[in-house]
């Protein structure tokens, strides 16, 4: 089989149809690039092989429950459950970095990263669409200064200008938006650690 | 030339173990999953 003519959706097809042989094609296409990725978070080679056989196990158990729906999206779909797994692992470890949940933590500064690769990229973006579909569930008044402050990088004084409410309340409303967001980020379990 | 090639063959080495690729082969070619009639699935190992 001439594998590098072949796309990644239609090997995805065929091994769903029977064709075993697709997934030994897909492994050794995208086992460098998980493997480097797996060893660059967790620095050790047992741990990068367990993460990298459980990510396949997962991948072949949801190829054939006839569950997989990412249509052309393969490896950005296997990137993913790879970077739970590693979460997974940190978290078993008790080794990953921990937040205060203090007023003072921002959650926005867990996104910063300047020297992103082309994964930690396809996370990033995923992470930032989980925010945003987060920030949608914030009361109206709430999410208006949020997304003021956030993504149109607005002063107090402007959304204050902007609402027409004093600065103190826009602060407020601030404030209880993240104080809610952190609650819809523990109510749906969700991880925005890149 | 010994520096040359030292960066390749580490870079060589950033992939999983012929064992654990030969494992996943296995599990794949030993594992059908049935879908029972309340929608749940089964797991069937057959080695």
């Amino acid at each position: 089989m001439q594998s590098k003519k072949i796309s990644d959706g239609s090997l995805v097809k065929s091994y769903i149809n029977g064709d075993e042989a697709c997934l030994e094609i897909l492994i050794k296409r995208h086992q460098h690039k998980l493997y480097s990725f797996i060893f660059s978070k967790v620095q050790n080679r047992d741990i990068t092989e367990d993460i990298f056989q459980d990510t396949f196990i997962k991948v072949i158990r949801t190829l054939k429950r006839g569950s997989y729906n990412e249509e052309g999206k393969f490896l950005p779909w296997v990137m993913r459950i790879t970077h739970n797994l590693i979460i997974d692992h940190f978290r078993k470890s008790n080794r990953m970095p921990t937040f205060n949940n203090t007023g003072d933590f921002d959650i926005f500064s867990v996104l910063g990263d300047d020297s992103l690769n082309a994964e930690n990229q396809l996370i990033k973006d995923q992470i930032l669409n989980d925010v945003k579909e987060l920030v949608k569930e914030l009361p109206e008044e709430q999410k208006e200064v949020l997304v003021m402050r956030i993504y149109k990088n607005m002063s107090f004084k402007e959304i204050s200008e902007n609402t027409g409410v004093s600065i103190n309340t826009a602060l407020g409303r601030m404030r209880y938006a993240l104080i809610n967001l952190r609650k819809l980020i523990e109510k749906h379990n969700i991880v925005l650690v890149n | 030339m010994m520096q040359l090639y030292s960066k390749k063959s580490s870079d060589l080495r950033m992939q999983p173990k012929k064992e654990t690729v030969q494992f996943l082969i296995n599990f794949s070619k030993s594992l059908t999953i049935v879908k029972t009639k309340s929608k749940s699935f089964i797991e069937l190992n057959l080695n």
